[in-house]
This record gives structure tokens, sequence and C-alpha cells, in this order.
């Protein structure tokens, strides 16, 4: 690995993925949550997209290393792949197209076959600034969320309403997890960036090994 | 190297790099649902659309004897590649209207850059000859669309029956764009090359779809008697169009949105075995804005659809359609489950990479840095999201004209592509390269650089088909 570089530094790496039907917001969440930007008119995801931002959590540095995925059916198997590695996954649906909420029980199969089985998963209902066309209540999805064991926040993309405190969230539960780990394991935090891999993952293979750290390359 | 000969199969596309676990279940999954999804069009190994289009057409020979399908692989195998990217001169002129087939190719190699490329080609050093032709290849590439150029064009479009393979070579160089709509369909073999049969074949082809509008997409669009699977068609084509090539506004204006909806919704419904897939909705545009060209004035930034009666504007909604029934004909594959035609042709841009740049190659792999990761997307837009759309069109002028050999030159232009950076790249490391190739810094290319690439692409191609034992 070559030498940090000084706006690199972090002392925890996180890999997360963003899932859910297509056309829910998902892009969007993420360029809001790393780039400030919001676009009535963005592309539609083929295959994954990358992004990062780093966040302060304990007076730790966590740099969240995001994995956007093409929402329709078609690209999973390629977009599947991803969630090796993945510590946390933000399912994202529509609050106005009741459809997308239905389907959340289809992505939850995705991630119990294809993710690790400790992923933190947080649902989010994107598009809470189109009240008037809501379709899918909040009481409905918390309720399902109680349930299922899922965290659970509704955003705005659009009015940047949640959007830090979903990926601020998600990347806490983990970290909490992680360091409980470390320290069960006599293993401290300290052990810098390849303490992610704290959170066991699926078969770690060689490449997963030569960049330290869970969360690099699929 | 034409194919799938010189490739493993899907699974094993994987099993050395250990990037995708659990592709083996997804290629068994993939078999069992297509075989429930579209069995009828499986069975023939085409979808429906096509079979039933083709007899059709077949039977007012529009296939015969230079019909767009036609393979190529004869041809090109056993004389030069027919382009001649690194000309700016007329040398094809005579060789294309004299006489076609291999012995008007091997005239072609005319001028000095040609035959500089031809010799870089043969030898068993071409790799070492590669780079150093870069520059001659910019020269070249800067030429202008010259007056002999267009009149090239003419006389070949004015004979009575076209001769396509002296197209292919004109064309692949570039279209002047006053003739690009003809051009285009002819490539794409929707016009039949003899003159006589084009205006009858035209307003059949444009009567069918009209037909096809209520059959499939008003019955769909109007909720009765619609299936989970249609509804969910229309519902993902919906939520793309608005999204379709956000920064050229003509395309968002109402009437072109609903033309795209319904081209998707039909093309998705009639190819069962793929269904529409997203991207395919950006490889309609340049479709679209060559095909209005003919009726709108002007740099597509300044069109509106004032003038342009509904007629007008279903029969290019039309064209649009067969041409892109045309385009994915020859790259099914890659909208099918799992996307086997997009892996295959990614891992052989990767290992072209390793042949042209080792260096490159072997810097990406040690920073676990995928093909698939940034390439996957190149292939399934056809590189189409990463450039400007007005480069878009002069990238099909070349993919048009290779005809069935695009899937292979792809793996081609994706690896000179790439190679446009090779020197930066050397310097970013797994991050930096991703994000740098998610979003290639294309915004101030013009013409010349596209063609720098084709060029390159067209000049490996070249040289790996010449040295093949050489190298494989
Ligand atoms: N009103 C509103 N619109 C949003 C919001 N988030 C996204 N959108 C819009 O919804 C559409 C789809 O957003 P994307 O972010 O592209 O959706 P996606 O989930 O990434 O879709 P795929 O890439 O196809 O899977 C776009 O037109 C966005 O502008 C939001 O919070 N509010
Ligand atoms: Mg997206």
């Amino acid at each position: 690995m070559p030498p940090a570089r000084p706006d690199d530094d972090y002392d925890y790496l996180f890999k997360v993925v963003l899932i859910g039907d297509s056309g829910v917001g998902k892009s969007n969440l993420l360029s809001r949550f790393t780039r400030n930007e919001f676009s009535l008119e963005s592309k539609s995801t083929i295959g994954v997209e990358f992004a990062t931002r780093s966040i302060q959590v304990d007076g730790k540095t966590i740099k969240a290393q995001i994995w956007d995925t093409a929402g329709q059916e078609r690209y999973r198997a390629i977009t599947s792949a991803y969630y090796r590695g993945a510590v946390g996954a933000l399912l994202v649906y529509d609050i106005t197209k009741q459809t997308t909420f239905e389907n959340v029980e289809r992505w939850l199969k995705e991630l119990r076959d294809h993710a690790d089985a400790n992923i933190v998963i947080m649902l989010v209902g994107n598009k809470s600034d189109l009240r008037h066309l809501r379709s899918v209540q909040t009481e409905d999805a918390k309720a399902f969320c109680e349930r299922e064991g899922l965290s659970f926040i509704e955003t705005s993309a659009l009015e940047a309403t949640n959007v830090e405190t979903a990926f601020q969230r998600i990347l806490t539960e983990i970290y909490h997890i992680v360091s409980k780990k470390a320290l069960a394991s006599e293993e401290g935090p300290a052990a810098a960036p390849s303490s992610g891999t704290a959170i066991k993952v699926t078969e770690a293979a060689p490449e997963t090994k030569k960049k330290s750290s869970c969360c690099q390359s699929a | 190297m034409s194919g799938d000969g010189g490739f493993p199969g899907v699974k094993s596309l994987f099993g050395g790099r250990g990037g995708f676990p659990g592709k083996l279940k997804f290629v068994r999954k993939g078999q069992g649902s297509e075989a429930g999804e579209g069995a009828a069009s499986q069975a023939t190994g085409r979808p429906s659309d096509e079979s039933a289009a083709q007899q059709g057409m077949a039977t007012l020979s529009l296939d015969g004897s230079s019909g767009g399908r036609r393979p190529m692989e004869a041809v090109s195998s056993s004389s030069p590649p027919p382009p001649q990217p690194t000309s700016g001169r007329p040398s094809s002129a005579g060789g294309g209207s004299s006489s076609g087939g291999g012995s008007s190719r091997r005239t072609t190699a005319s001028s000095q850059e040609e035959a500089a490329a031809g010799a870089g080609a043969g030898s068993p050093q071409a790799e070492a000859t590669i780079r150093p032709q870069r520059d001659g290849v910019q020269v070249a590439a800067l030429r202008s669309m010259s007056e002999t150029r267009i009149s090239k064009f003419n006389r070949l479009l004015d004979e009575q029956v076209v001769d396509l393979e002296a197209l292919r070579e004109l064309a692949w160089s570039g279209i002047p764009a006053g003739l690009r709509p003809t051009c285009w369909r002819l490539l794409l073999g929707y016009l039949p090359p003899n003159r006589e049969r084009r205006t009858q074949i035209l307003a059949r082809k444009r009567r069918e779809y009209r037909d096809m509008v209520p059959e499939y997409y008003d019955l769909a669009a109007s909720g009765v008697d619609q299936m989970g699977e249609e509804l969910g068609a229309l519902r993902q084509v919906a939520v793309d169009v608005p999204r379709t090539a956000p920064g050229v506004a003509f395309f968002h204006q109402p009437q072109i949105q609903k033309s795209l909806e319904r081209i998707l919704y039909i093309w998705g419904i009639r190819h069962p075995a793929s269904g529409y897939v997203q991207g395919i909705n950006d490889l309609v545009t340049p479709f679209m804005a060559v095909f209005m060209s003919e009726h709108l004035e002007g740099p597509i930034e300044g069109w509106t659809l004032g003038g342009c009666s509904d007629d007008l504007l279903l029969d290019i909604e039309a064209d649009c359609y067969w041409c892109l029934c045309k385009l994915l004909d020859g790259i099914q594959d890659h909208y099918t489950y799992a996307q086997p035609g997009i892996q295959r042709t990614v891992f052989h841009t990767q290992e072209l990479v390793r042949r042209v740049e080792e260096p490159v190659a072997a810097h990406l792999e040690k920073e676990g840095l995928q093909f698939i990761q940034f390439a996957f997307r190149w292939v399934n837009c056809l590189l189409l999201r990463e450039v400007p759309f007005p480069l878009a069109v002069r990238l099909w002028d070349t993919y048009l004209s290779e005809g069935s050999q695009l899937k292979e030159f792809l793996a081609y232009t994706l690896a000179a592509f790439l190679l446009s950076w090779s020197a930066q790249l050397r310097q970013l490391e797994f991050q930096e390269l991703i994000m740098f190739l998610q979003r290639p810094p294309t915004a101030g290319w013009g013409e010349k650089d596209i063609e720098l690439v084709l060029s390159r692409a067209y000049m490996w191609r070249a040289s790996f088909k010449g040295a093949g034992a050489h190298f494989s």
C-alpha cells in the first residue's frame, strides 16, 4: 500500500452499500452526502458507482467507502458481488411509491444471500419532501423495522434533510460494533485501518488482505 | 479472436481473480429464470421480434447480397481490415467503387500512414511499433471532412445498389453530418442497398411500428390487461426516460420523452430474453439526434419541435426503434441475465491492456482495481456516458461501420480509451483510480480525441490479429 496521503488519514475504513429499487434516490443521497449535490435529472446508475467521505465519531476518523448500486433487477447479478465485505447497507425506498417499499423484503433477501450475516442495515425512506404524494406511512415502515431489527430514518436528498444523520448513524452503529469486538478480541482499535475487518466478513480473499482493509475492491 | 472461441466461459472469468463470489450461482439461476421468462424466444436463440422481422424482410430480400447483417469475418480475417482511420486521403475511392471484396481492400493501404500502420501491424514487433505511430495518427486524425471525402460518399450513395463494404470502409472514419442519417440506415441494414426498394421498405417498416404502438404500448399504458412484468417494464422505462441525456434539453421535450418511452417499452416487450435494461435508453439518443437532424436546422442545443408534425415524429420514432433493434441484435447478450456479453468484453479489454501496456495493467492490479468496477458501464452504454454527447454520433459512425465486428472492436476501443490516460493512471491509488475512471475527464474532448482512440483500437486489432500466434 502506498504511503497514506495527508488528506486520507483515518482510523477506520467501512464499506457501505446503497441498495433499493431504481429511482428511489440512492445516487442523490450519495451525492448529497459526499459532495452536497443534488440533481433532479441524474443519470441512472449502471452497475455500481463509488464515492467516499470521512466523518468523526467519538474522536475517531471514520472513512466510509460507499458503493452505490443500480436498482434494476437485471443488474443484481453484477451488483450483489459488491455486498461482500460491506459492513453496512442503506436500503432505500421512495415514500411516494408503495412498490418500492414492498420490495424491501426482496432486498433484505438479497443481503441475506450475498452479504455478511453481521451487516448493519438501515432502512431509508427517501423523498420525504414530497409530503403531498406520500403513500408509505412512517408508522408502517417503523413497525416493519422493529420486526426485522433494522434502524430506520426518513430523508430528503432534495432538501438535504436527515441525509447527514442517516450516514452518521449507520457509521456510528458500525463503529460501536467494531470497537466492541476489537476490545473483546484484545486488538485495540489503534490497530488502525485494518481494524475495519473486526466485523468478520465472509472468507477473506487474498486481494482483501493485500489492501489491509475489508473495504476495498469489491 | 472472433466469437467466443478465445474466451473462457463466464464462470471461469471470475475463477482466477476471485472478484465475483457467487457467480456460479448466478449463472445457474439465470438459465432457469430465462427459460421461464421467454421460453419461446430462447428456443430459437432470437427474440421473437427479430425472427418475425427478419423473416419478413427476407422475403423482400433486404438481407440479400450485401445486407447489414452479413458477417464480415471471412473478409477481414483474410485481408487487412477495411477502415482506414489514419487516412485523410481519398485512398479507397478507386477500390471501393471498382470492385468489392478483398482485392479492393488490399489496395487501400496507399497513403504513407496506412503503409506504416500496415507494416507495424504485420510485424512481430507490433507491440513496440504501436506507440511511435501515435503522432502520425494524431496528425491524420486532425484532417477535416474534405470536399473530396464528401463527394466520395455521394458517389457511393448515388449508385443504384450501394456497395455496403465500400460504405463501411469510408464511413468508419466519420460520416459528413448531412449524409449520416442515410448512411446509418444503410449500415444497419434498415434501408436496403438497392435504391428502388427503399421507399417501399421504409414505408412498410414505419407502418409496422405504428401498428405496434397501440398493440403494445397503448394497452399497457392504459393500465388494462397488463401483467406484472409489463407493469414493471413500464415503470422502469418511466423512471429512466426523464433521466436520459440530462444535459441535452432537446430530449426533455414532452413529445420526445413520450417517443423514448414508447420505443424503449416496445423494444423491451418484444425482446423478452433481456427485456428493457437501464442504459439502453442512452443508446437511442444518437439515433434520435441524427434522424431529427434531417428535419431541424443548426445544432441540437437550439432544436424545438415547433414545425414537426405528429406524423413526421412518428416516422422518426419508428426509424429509431428499428435502428435500435438492429444495433442491439449484435449485442443482445450484453443485456441478458448476468450480462455475459459485457463481462466477456470487460475481460477481453483487460487482456488487451495487459498486452499493450503491461505496467498499467500491473498497477491497476496492484491497487486492487478490477476492470469490471469501471468498465462495466463503458460497455453497457458503449462509452456514451463517457464522452460529450456531440461525440457520440462520431463514435456511432465507427460502431455502425463495424457491423458484426462491433463486439470485438469494443474491447479494443475501451482499452485505447483507458490508455488515453496511461501516464496519469500509474500515479493514482485505488480510490483515486476508481473516481477518475468513473468520470474520465473528456469534457474538453473533440472529434480528434475520439478518433485517436478509435485509430489506436484499429491498429491494435490489426496487430494482434496479424500476430495472433505470437501473442496467444
Ligand atoms: N423530490 C425528491 N426527488 C428526489 C429525491 N432524491 C432523488 N430524487 C429524484 O428521484 C430521481 C431518481 O433519483 P436517483 O438518485 O437517480 O435514483 P437511484 O435510486 O439512484 O436510481 P437507479 O440508479 O436507477 O437505481 C431523480 O430524478 C432525483 O432527482 C428526494 O429526496 N426528493
Ligand atoms: Mg442511481
